[in-house]
């Protein structure tokens, strides 16, 4: 276990980024292999790599993917979410831009396996460079037949689209997503029980297919080199490798590929170790994710299981640590903040509830908090949490609830004394 | 039961019992030289009236002078004698009547039909309209006895700061 | 949908709800309410679901690796609104985590609430105050700022917005886009930012800007002409029938101390559904208007005097008796079905005249329905159910959505399943294609002609049709001939035509047997001169391309098929029976009024001096009218003309009927006591019957009704006791159809 590199084995080559350089590693190969087998053995052999989702919730891809009616007389889209907006994940970003080819080639892949002839990259709308580099990708997939008319000389038909988001993290959900692609409103739509899947009823109500960056830029790994190569690493049920944002009090920010299974301890050491104090916290997956307490990370491994056994998720692989000079209540205060502003509005406990929260949380950290606005939070969580319309409810309030139930005397103190625990020069700082 | 009473006995003999009563009341007062007096002079002189007692409705302004009243009609749907009338309207910035945005431009009492029991008082969001103390309410025309606006309003003149502000804002609801 | 039936409990007790009906309407089946604001039967499901008021708990069983099945509950509770009825789903909608889930939410909408209830017009009957009584906190935990922004916003002339009221429902702006389908209504901002708005610099003008101030569950969209009028613990409710056009909608008349209010939607789900149209619902002011006429005027000189009843009856009944055959009648489309009765009687039967007719132009000498068949149903007008299920419909010169406004939401509706194709003709410019509210956009075929050209229009429709083989058997030689005339010509219209055609076709394809493609004649044509011969091509283009399907002049004003079908028409008497002998029509009436030949004219409810279709000629031959009586609500520019001007009840003032476009006879009720002063029309003819010396006596409109029931064939199955609240169609009647 430990650092491995898969996605990022090639990362650092110079140029990369190009098709001729791509090419020249081993490139397309993937995409090659996978247009001489049938759909159903292409959709095997994700099966038997065991990979899921890497967007944060980890649903098994092939189950998605089998999904899709491929026989009916019907259009039928591919959709990649590219709009990684997720606080502490930049990994999506650095992969459109170093790797963009690797995108395209899981996209054509998973186009063909589909049986869909239409394509779209949904790229959050701050990342200019990446769209810049995706989309000169795709021309040249297209000088070279991996996509348009006949993908590889299949006969496949394969068109692949870049749009780009307008900077609303709702979007990032795949209902939500799919309404601002079709021009709606950033709002997310029905999902079952209320609505079909979007396998089966997805963009103009035809079937679409939807996963993560990262997810597509697995596949073609796993078409080229095999289902059960893939399957040999990581653990029991989170095969494969992961990609990790690391960020926050480490010597080394950035992003790291480890297999799945990896100590946490391991990944803090592999960024250069916990800088400016000791560790104090982690956030494994992401601001939606609940934190833990440095006690807690001890022995906490690095896959599905392990992370929801801890008490939290591994999310999106958004990974922050935090030391002691942190403040949980200001940390929390950013990120009741950052809902609040990015609640798109749908349904009330969202809409209000983390607004709610944003105004406790600044009278709080005002010094103007009363001894009941503890407990009126946790109110507040629980009356978010599993009544919102999507998960961006829960996602605010399950880090706020944490945060409470494993730092509940920081709040105390904030409230006796109206200023920070850790001293006057705690981070975060608000801005 | 006993026959039935001549129609004579049956008039003469309350008025032989109410008259024992105040022959006994008089001989003791003669007897015990008492002044302790049960009447006042009215109207020289009043009695003190119970705290809770209700008369006479008057609308109330707060001490800027606006009216309280926002014309929602509360108290005609508390009534139970249906006595109340209100009619609203929008108060401008020029023309400004009461705090906000609404306020009664017709408010009548019906006083022939009120019961006095209160509950437009208690219906009131704002305690606009007060029932306070004064009786004497007769008149010689049924007519006089509808009470328009101009009649309950609490004159200007009762406030301890007389001058009006016209251009207050509404307070935060 | 699919009538399979599936089993689930809810609350325990077990019942069978068609699948995929929503749970919160099985749920009402069994009595069992279940709070929320977002849900509207009528509007989508997709965009609803947000309010998150009507959570429940769901159970669903689940098949176990074994074979077993045993009950997995959802761990998180469900929105009954938006969750269809699936096989074996136990439901709980009363548990302490749903009671504590609802004031959960309850207190998250209050927070930004402003609880100015006391002068919220809607207070009183409002969604929110209502729920949260019932299942709300009794107390907040909110201590931050309340959110504020601009009270009262006017978004048009009839609606404000309030946005601190609002709760994000997202009612309006669904009725905008799914219903009215104008899509004005729109969200700006996110999250607790986010505000209902028209686009910038945009007015509301939609024509049903009405109906989101009912749906509204808050008063954030108010009406600006009830604007605190009343309280509705101040308001008393009378069922009546919108007078504003002839699509006869039901509402509820609101009214104060012997004043009209406001005009909310009476449910009936075979006319309005539960909609109405701004023009119903803030037209109907007039009911209180300052102009009412309160007292009989009679003519002395240059001026008006004011006279009793008696003297005004006399003095009509002396001059219409000298008159007699003499003496004609023009109007009565705004009467009630009593009214036009008993004045028919008065005119064939008393005084012995033809003369009557309530069409306001020349070119109306028209039958009103085209359609195949024989007998009355046939010649009914449709009904507007039957207009969601067309293939075709044709708006000719017709802009729905102001003429006929629902029927204009019946097809939008049929559109909107998908089964409908649209057709629309009009002249260049047409008020209907600057309006939001239109069947333009989103008509498959759009045929743009200049001013007066109809005929050329349907000709060329003609043509094309025999040109592509339809079957001209039928057609007229000489018809056939203008057609293909028409057909060579040059016109900018051409090509849309052949596409008219060719859709024509397309749905006479898949027609059944019933009607499956409608013609409406709309305003702009029926001011046409020539609107007998486009009737005629038209309905000739129908059979020649073999389909099912009818033309029809609809009604216009409230009781004009009223007085078509009681015969206020020279030549036919109340229910089409021929009238021997024929009458003169309007434009024949008022030549002879100028040429003296006419001694005495009753104009009823209409301003023929600015109605009709030659106004000018219409002022010279009231001018020169030796006696003219007119009744009416006002002194209209015709009423100014009049010798006698005899003040009438309104729809609020009177029990009585009208029949609206499709032919339905619907009953309205005495809201108040109409002014002292005014009476009922059908009384003042029967006043004057009696003066000449004929009886004909009612005692009461019911009366009136029941007699039209026994003599007019007809109306034989619309007697007093067979209307309910919700009207017959008289053609439903005849076909035997109960119900509709």
């Amino acid at each position: 276990m430990g650092e491995l590199r898969v996605l990022f084995e090639h990362r650092d080559v110079p140029g990369i980024e190009r098709m001729d350089v791509y090419e020249s590693v081993g490139g397309y190969q993937g995409l090659a292999r996978a247009v001489t087998m049938s759909r159903a053995d292409v959709i095997g052999e994700v099966k038997t790599s065991g990979l899921r989702g890497r967007g944060g919730a980890g649903f098994p891809t092939w189950i998605k993917w089998s999904g899709i009616p491929a026989d009916q007389p019907t259009e039928r889209y591919v959709v990649c979410n590219a709009d990684e907006g997720e606080p502490g994940t930049f990994k999506d970003r650095e992969l459109m831009l170093r790797l963009p080819h690797m995108v395209v080639e899981g996209l054509a892949i998973a186009g063909y396996a589909t049986n869909s002839s239409t394509g779209y990259i949904y790229i959050r709308g701050e990342f200019l460079e990446s769209a810049r580099a995706v989309r000169r990708a795709i021309d040249e997939a297209y000088a070279r037949g991996y996509l348009g008319e006949s993908v590889c000389g299949s006969g496949h038909r394969f068109d692949l689209h870049v749009h780009m988001g307008a900077g609303s993290y709702e979007c990032g959900e795949e209902t939500a997503l799919m309404s601002s692609l079709m021009g709606e409103r950033g709002q997310p739509r029905a999902k079952p029980p209320h609505a079909p899947l979007p396998v089966i009823s997805g963009l103009w109500q035809r079937p679409t297919l939807i996963n993560n960056v990262e997810t597509y830029a697995t596949v073609p790994h796993i078409l080229a080199r095999g289902g059960a190569w893939y399957a040999s690493m990581g653990t029991e049920r989170s095969k494969g490798t992961k990609l990790f944002s690391v960020s926050g009090h480490v010597a080394k920010p950035g992003n790291y590929e480890i297999e799945l299974g990896t100590p946490l301890e391991e990944l803090i050491a592999l960024a250069g170790g916990v800088v400016g104090g000791d560790l104090k916290a982690v956030i494994p997956g992401g601001s939606s994710v609940p934190i833990l307490t440095a006690e807690q990370c001890r022995g906490v491994k690095l896959d599905y299981e392990s992370c929801m056994a801890a008490g939290t998720m591994l999310g999106s692989g958004g990974f922050m640590a935090f030391n002691d000079r942190t403040d949980i209540v200001k940390l929390m205060h950013v990120t009741a903040r950052f809902y609040a502003h990015e609640s798109c509005g749908k349904c009330t406990p969202c809409r209000e509830g983390t607004r709610w929260m944003y105004r406790i949380f600044q009278r709080i950290t005002a010094g103007q908090g009363r001894p009941e606005d503890v407990d009126l939070l946790l109110s507040i969580c629980n009356n978010i949490d599993g009544r919102s319309y999507c998960p961006l409810g829960d996602a605010a309030s399950w880090p706020i609830r944490a945060s409470i139930q494993r730092f509940r005397e920081e709040y105390d103190y904030w409230i006796e004394h109206g200023r920070s625990p850790v001293g006057d020069d705690s981070v975060p700082g608000i801005g | 039961m006993a026959r039935p009473m001549s129609p004579i006995t049956e008039s003469l003999t309350p008025i032989a019992k109410g008259l024992a009563v105040t022959l006994r009341h008089l001989v003791t007062m003669l007897r015990t030289r008492s002044k302790a007096k049960f009447t006042v002079e009215y109207p020289e002189e009043r009695r003190e009236q119970y705290p809770r007692t209700r008369w006479r409705h008057y609308l109330t302004r707060y001490e800027n002078g606006l009216e309280k009243c926002i014309g929602c009609s509360l108290c005609a749907g508390a009534c139970p004698a249906r006595c109340i009338y209100v009619e609203a309207a929008d108060n401008t910035d020029t023309e400004r009547y009461s705090p906000g945005e609404r306020y009664a431009i017709r408010y009548e009492i019906n006083m022939l039909r009120c019961v006095f029991c209160g509950y437009c008082q208690e219906a009131c969001p704002t305690g606009a309209i007060v029932l306070r103390k004064e009786f004497e309410l007769a008149d010689y025309d049924r007519s006089d006895f509808l009470y328009t606006k101009q009649m309950l309003l609490e004159p200007m003149s009762v406030l301890v700061r007389p001058k009006p502000k016209p251009s207050v804002q509404p307070e935060a609801a | 949908m699919a009538s399979d039936l599936v089993n689930i409990t809810i609350n325990g007790t077990p019942l069978q709800v068609p699948a995929g009906e929503m749970i919160i309407e099985s749920a009402r089946r069994i009595g069992v309410e279940i709070p929320h604001f977002c849900y509207h039967p009528r509007l989508s499901k997709e965009a609803g679901a947000n309010c998150r008021m009507c959570l429940v708990e769901v159970a669903s069983p689940r098949k176990n690796p074994d074979g077993s099945v045993t009950l997995a509950k959802m761990p998180k509770p469900q929105t009954s609104c938006s969750l269809p009825a699936g096989e074996g789903m136990v439901i709980e909608t009363e548990t302490p985590a749903i009671i504590e889930a609802r004031r959960g939410i309850l207190e998250f909408l209050l927070i930004n609430h402003p609880l100015d209830c006391p002068i919220c017009d809607r207070g009183g009957e409002c969604p929110l105050q209502n729920n949260t009584l019932h299942y709300g906190p009794p107390t907040t935990r909110y201590v931050e700022e309340k959110r504020h922004l601009p009270k009262a916003f006017p978004l048009s002339e009839h609606v404000v917005l309030d946005r601190e009221r609002c709760i994000h429902c997202a009612r309006c702006t669904r009725f905008a886009e799914d219903i009215a389908g104008d899509a004005q209504l729109g969200f700006l901002k996110r999250g607790a930012d986010m505000e209902v708005s028209v686009r910038t610099g945009e007015q509301f003008t939609s024509l049903f800007s009405g109906n989101t101030i009912e749906l509204c569950p808050v008063g954030a969209l108010l009406s600006r002409s009830y604007r605190f009028r009343g309280r509705p613990w101040d308001l008393m409710t009378q069922k009546s029938i919108c007078t504003e056009c002839s699509n006869g909608c039901n509402i509820k008349l609101d009214h104060r101390a012997g004043r009209f209010v406001r005009v909310n939607a009476r449910l009936n789900e075979d006319v309005n559904e539960e909609w109405t149209c701004d023009r119903g619902k803030f037209g109907m002011d007039y009911l209180s208007g300052p102009d009412r006429l309160t007292t009989p005027l009679v003519r002395r000189g240059n001026r008006f005097e004011a006279v009793g009843w008696d003297e005004a009856i006399r003095r009509v009944a002396e001059e219409l008796g000298q008159a007699g055959r003499k003496s004609a009648f023009l109007g009565g489309i705004r009467s009630s079905n009593e009214d036009l009765f008993v004045m028919q009687r008065l005119f064939r039967e008393v005084l012995g005249s033809s003369d009557l007719d309530h069409r306001v132009g020349p070119s109306f000498d028209a039958e009103p329905v085209i359609g195949v068949g024989q007998g009355q149903v046939a010649r009914a007008p449709m009904s507007l159910v039957e207009l969601e299920g067309l293939s075709l419909f044709i708006s000719f010169g017709c802009d729905m959505a102001w003429e006929q406004p629902m029927a204009y939401l019946r097809v939008r509706k049929g559109w909107r399943r998908g089964a409908l194709t649209i057709a629309s003709v009009a002249r260049h410019g047409t008020a209907e294609d600057e309006r939001p509210s239109s069947l333009a956009p989103i008509s498959a075929v759009r045929v743009r002609h200049d001013e007066g050209g109809e005929l050329q229009v349907a000709l060329r429709l003609l043509g094309e049709v025999l040109r592509q083989g339809g079957d001209g058997t039928a057609v007229p030689a000489e018809l056939a001939a203008k057609a293909e005339s028409a057909v060579t010509e040059q016109g900018a219209d051409a090509e849309a035509v052949r596409r008219l055609a060719l859709t024509l076709f397309e749905a006479g394809k898949g027609a059944s047997d019933g009607r499956s493609v409608a013609v409406w004649i709309g305003e702009a044509a029926r001011t046409n001169r020539q609107l007998p011969d486009i009737l005629q091509t038209l309905s000739a283009a129908l059979s020649a391309a073999g389909v099912h399907g009818v033309v029809q002049v609809p009604a216009m004003e409230v009781n004009e098929q009223g007085a078509r079908d009681l015969g206020i028409a020279p030549t036919w008497l109340p229910g089409y029976e021929q009238a021997d002998p024929a009458g003169r029509n309007s434009a024949e009436i008022l030549a002879a009024v100028a040429q003296g030949d006419i001694a005495a004219l009753w104009i009823s409810g209409l301003d023929l001096a600015t109605r009709y279709s030659d106004p000018a000629a219409a002022v010279r031959a009231l001018e020169s009218c030796p006696f003219l009586v007119v009744t009416d609500l006002s002194l209209t520019k015709t009423a100014q003309m009049a010798d006698v001007v005899l003040p009438v009840t309104s729809v609020a003032e009177r029990n009585g009927t009208y029949t609206n476009v499709e032919g339905r006879v619907q009953r309205f009720w005495k809201a108040y006591d109409p002014p002292a002063g005014v009476r009922q029309e059908w009384r003042i003819a029967a006043q004057i019957a009696a003066r000449l010396g004929t009886e004909i006596h009612y005692a009461s409109s019911r009366e009136v009704l029941a007699d039209i029931a026994a003599r007019v064939p007809l109306y034989a199955g619309c007697g007093p006791d067979a209307l309910g609240d919700g009207g017959v169609r008289w053609a439903s009647a005849l076909a035997g159809e109960v119900g509709r």
